[in-house]
């Protein structure tokens, strides 16, 4: 047990307070982004805001509908030691003239939305005229998320799982050079920093070969690895798990074993511990973005491997119904969506077979926060919707397919991905067969006409998540 | 594994120029000048009467076919006595028959019209089920442009909702979008055509010198009503189309308990001194007031061709409150 277990609760609670104090004026929800590496959590985030700042395409969000709401503006965001959403670069990208989609996010950033609308309520209305939501989100490389399961565990815990896992492919096959090189080096031996070095190098280069397109491999700790931002090098990045052996102990702070654990424990208060507390433990409303097609895209393992990361990373939250003791007791996320995101790549009508998907996949999680009190739904949407209907026919059969135009070419095609499984369980083991869901650009001239972002149920979402604040 | 029960339709790419590819999705057409006469979908199922109408069909051939022997004897005779009168009763009679076709004809047609609000109901109820039967979504979708084709008055809410139709993420939500667009308007307009009705009746039920009389009147208003909702939503029935819209309504009314409702309702209402210090006559007209509320919300739901699903369904309470309100104010 360290202090800082006992003061960080401390801490928020203290948070909590001023934000309420600060919330008699001004109602402030923190909205979680929550999604890996790739699900879209930037796109997400780009074209929430150009959406509700351009509320011309957001026809299913109440307060939109009945004309209450009045406009959204970015406002300097309560965190000053946070770098700023880089918004205006990302919407650029995505209205460009050759339009692509925002580089892999490589650091934290947040910002704060803030939207004046007229409550429904004629008391209200009376009392306060309009009013200000304050939306704050934060976006982070999907990688570091996969770290907040590490606070929970101890170095030789965490040594064991990793190795457990490797046992089976594809992870064996990609983890086979450095579990050889960790394998050949004494734990109880003294700590050699170059050997530390190699052994962690390794380590990396494997988690990079299971994140890429072949693998496509999801639980991949520590994702600091992968996306070092600016501790590139630093000690508390340079260990890695040791093969597990029964017998002896590993005392001695000197020891090969010594020096990782503390690195380990290092990199947990360092890196971790942080960026939960600043980021995630204070949380109201969550929306979990998950990209089931190119999952299903690289295979059966693949998306058991997404279902095991998925359910140990949502345990790391704090679903439950808010209560009026909240600032006792912490926040609660009340609300938790779970999105299947881009699923303009499918034919609309497949889109409840992909929001089925992903509860069945994330079912467990699910349950635990529906009955801890949370309200839980789950959908399929596209932030920014780069395909459009169209239909073909094929042996004489009517194909409902998508068009657009795909990442690698530059001519539109039309394409029919194939049929989504009905779940899971039916995934074949041979889908490369089954399933071609290609990548598709941002479409041309997307919001030119001075409404937002073409999407797929953004408005549904918004109205699932911050709808009954907009009341 | 589990074994595929059944060919899994495998992925394919064409390029846009591929003979495969059908030329557009299919939109529904959006112009008023499609020249379709609206036919229903469903023919109105076969009523069966049993020999009550047998006996009453005999009875009206028996009542036209004597009507129109007379008529047939009158003219002869007429033609007779002169050829002058013979033309004018020739004429006369050829205008009742003519009359009687266009009525008849207008009657069937608002029939057909009410019938075909409800099938594209059912219809919508079938996408809200599964948004992939993309035959119900298209039909349902092309029905409700042809509805409201017509209809100068929603020429702007439509052209509003054909530019953003594309938007919409599936049938559902073209749908929903259609609702919030479209039908929203309409649900104000039939809303307020209720709360006119309700106070009306109400003042008048108050001030009526005799309770025949504001039977009657009550009666007649709830008639007017219910047309006035029909006309709104496209049904525009004929009198017959009205009277068996009142049957539906009531029987509604009635499965829903609604009917008895309006006394403790209007006690709660007034507060319970209140009601008992009012006249009776303000308290029946209350409770007429609100019966026009019911009648108006369940005709609501009966003649609007979508459900409520995006829009928030008329709450009886709400309007009914408003109403009591403005009869204090009055009276």
């Amino acid at each position: 047990m360290k202090l800082t277990d006992f003061t960080d609760p401390i801490g928020r609670v203290f948070d909590d307070m001023v934000e309420t104090a600060e919330g008699l004026f001004e109602t402030t929800v923190r909205l979680g982004v929550t999604g890996l590496s790739g699900a879209g959590k930037t796109v997400f985030i780009t074209s929430l805001v150009h959406n509700l700042m351009r509320p011309g395409r957001l026809p299913l969000l109440d307060a939109v509908a009945d004309e209450r709401f009045e406009a959204a503006i970015l406002r300097p965001q309560p965190d000053p030691g946070v770098p700023r959403f880089d918004y205006e670069s990302h919407i650029a990208a995505v209205q460009a003239n050759a339009p692509h989609w925002p580089e892999s996010t490589r650091r934290i950033s947040q910002l704060r939305l803030s939207i004046r609308y007229q409550p429904r309520s004629f008391v209200r209305r009376q009392l306060y005229g309009s009013t200000t939501l304050n939306l704050d989100i934060v976006d982070y490389p999907g990688e570091w998320l996969l770290d907040l399961p590490l606070l929970g565990r101890r170095f030789a815990d965490w040594s064991r799982e990793v190795f457990e896992m490797c046992e089976h492919e594809p992870r064996r096959r990609l983890s086979a050079p450095w579990r050889e090189y960790a394998g050949s080096l004494s734990p109880d031996g003294p700590a050699d920093e170059l050997t530390v070095q190699r052994c962690a190098a390794l380590y990396t280069d494997y988690l990079r070969a299971a994140r890429a397109d072949g693998a496509r491999l999801s639980r991949l700790q520590p994702g600091r690895f992968l996306m070092p931002g600016d501790l590139d090098g630093s000690p508390a990045l340079t260990f890695s798990p040791l093969p597990p052996s029964d017998g002896h102990r590993h005392g001695g702070r000197h020891t090969l074993w010594g020096l990782m654990e503390s690195r380990f424990e290092a990199y947990k208060d360092v890196v971790v511990r942080p960026f939960f507390r600043d980021h995630f433990a204070r949380l109201d409303r969550q929306v979990v973005l998950v990209d089931v097609l190119r999952t299903l895209n690289a295979g059966p393992a693949s998306v058991a491997d997404l279902r095991a990361a998925m359910a140990e990373l949502l345990d790391c939250f704090r679903p439950g119904r808010a209560s009026w003791l909240w600032p006792l007791l912490g926040r609660r996320i009340d609300r938790v969506l779970f999105a299947a995101t881009k699923a303009d790549h499918v034919p609309p009508g497949q889109h409840d077979r992909l929001a089925e998907l992903v509860g069945g996949l994330l079912f467990d999680p699910m349950n635990r926060a529906a009955f801890l009190g949370a309200e839980v739904e789950t959908m399929a949407l596209a932030a920014v919707r780069a395909t459009r209907e169209a239909r073909a026919r094929r042996d004489g059969e009517a194909l409902d397919c998508v068009e657009g135009v795909p990442t690698d070419g530059d001519a539109a095609v039309i394409a029919f991905p194939g049929e989504l499984p009905a779940s899971f369980a039916e995934i074949d083991p041979d889908a490369a067969e089954a399933y071609n869901f290609m990548t598709f650009r941002p479409p041309a001239g997307a919001g030119r006409d001075g409404r937002g972002l073409p999407h797929v149920r953004l408005d549904r979402a918004l109205q699932f998540l911050i709808g009954d604040l907009l009341e | 594994m589990t074994t595929a029960t059944r060919p899994k339709r495998g992925p394919v790419v064409f390029r846009p120029d591929d003979p495969a590819v059908v030329p557009a999705p299919p939109q529904p057409q959006d112009e008023s000048g499609t020249g379709a006469e609206v036919t229903p979908i469903v023919a109105p199922p076969p009523r069966r009467r049993g020999l009550l109408g047998l006996l009453a069909a005999a009875v009206a051939g028996l009542v036209v076919l004597g009507f129109g022997y007379d008529t047939a004897l009158l003219v002869a005779a007429l033609f007779d006595d002169s050829i002058a009168l013979g033309t004018i009763g020739a004429a006369l009679a050829a205008v009742v028959a003519v009359t009687l076709l266009v009525l008849t004809v207008r009657e069937v047609r608002g029939f057909l019209r009410l019938r075909h609000i409800d099938d594209i109901r059912r219809l919508a109820e079938r996408v809200h089920a599964d948004a992939a039967d993309r035959a119900a979504a298209d039909r349902a979708m092309a029905e409700l442009d042809r509805l409201y084709a017509g209809r100068p008055d929603l020429d702007w809410v439509r052209a509003r909702f054909n530019e953003r139709r594309a938007d919409a993420a599936d049938a559902r939500d073209r749908l929903a979008l259609f609702e919030q667009e479209v039908l929203r308007p309409l649900d104000a307009r039939a809303q307020q055509a209720i709360g006119r009705t309700a106070q009306a009746t109400a003042v008048f039920t108050a001030i009526s010198p005799f309770v025949a009389l504001d039977i009657l009147i009550t009666s007649w208003r709830n008639l007017g009503l219910l047309r006035e909702i029909a006309a709104c939503y496209g049904g525009r029935p004929g009198l017959a189309g009205s009277l068996s819209l009142m049957r539906r309504v009531l029987v509604n009314l009635a499965l829903a308990g609604g009917l008895q409702a309006g006394d403790s309702f209007a006690h709660d209402m007034l507060g319970g001194g209140m009601a008992a210090r009012v006249s009776t006559r303000l308290g029946e007209g209350v409770v007429n007031g609100l019966l026009s509320v019911r009648v108006g919300v369940a005709a609501m739901k009966l003649c609007r061709p979508l459900p409520f699903d995006r829009a928030p369904e008329p709450n009886v309470r709400d309007m009914a409150a408003h109403i009591v309100n403005e009869l204090r104010k009055r009276l």
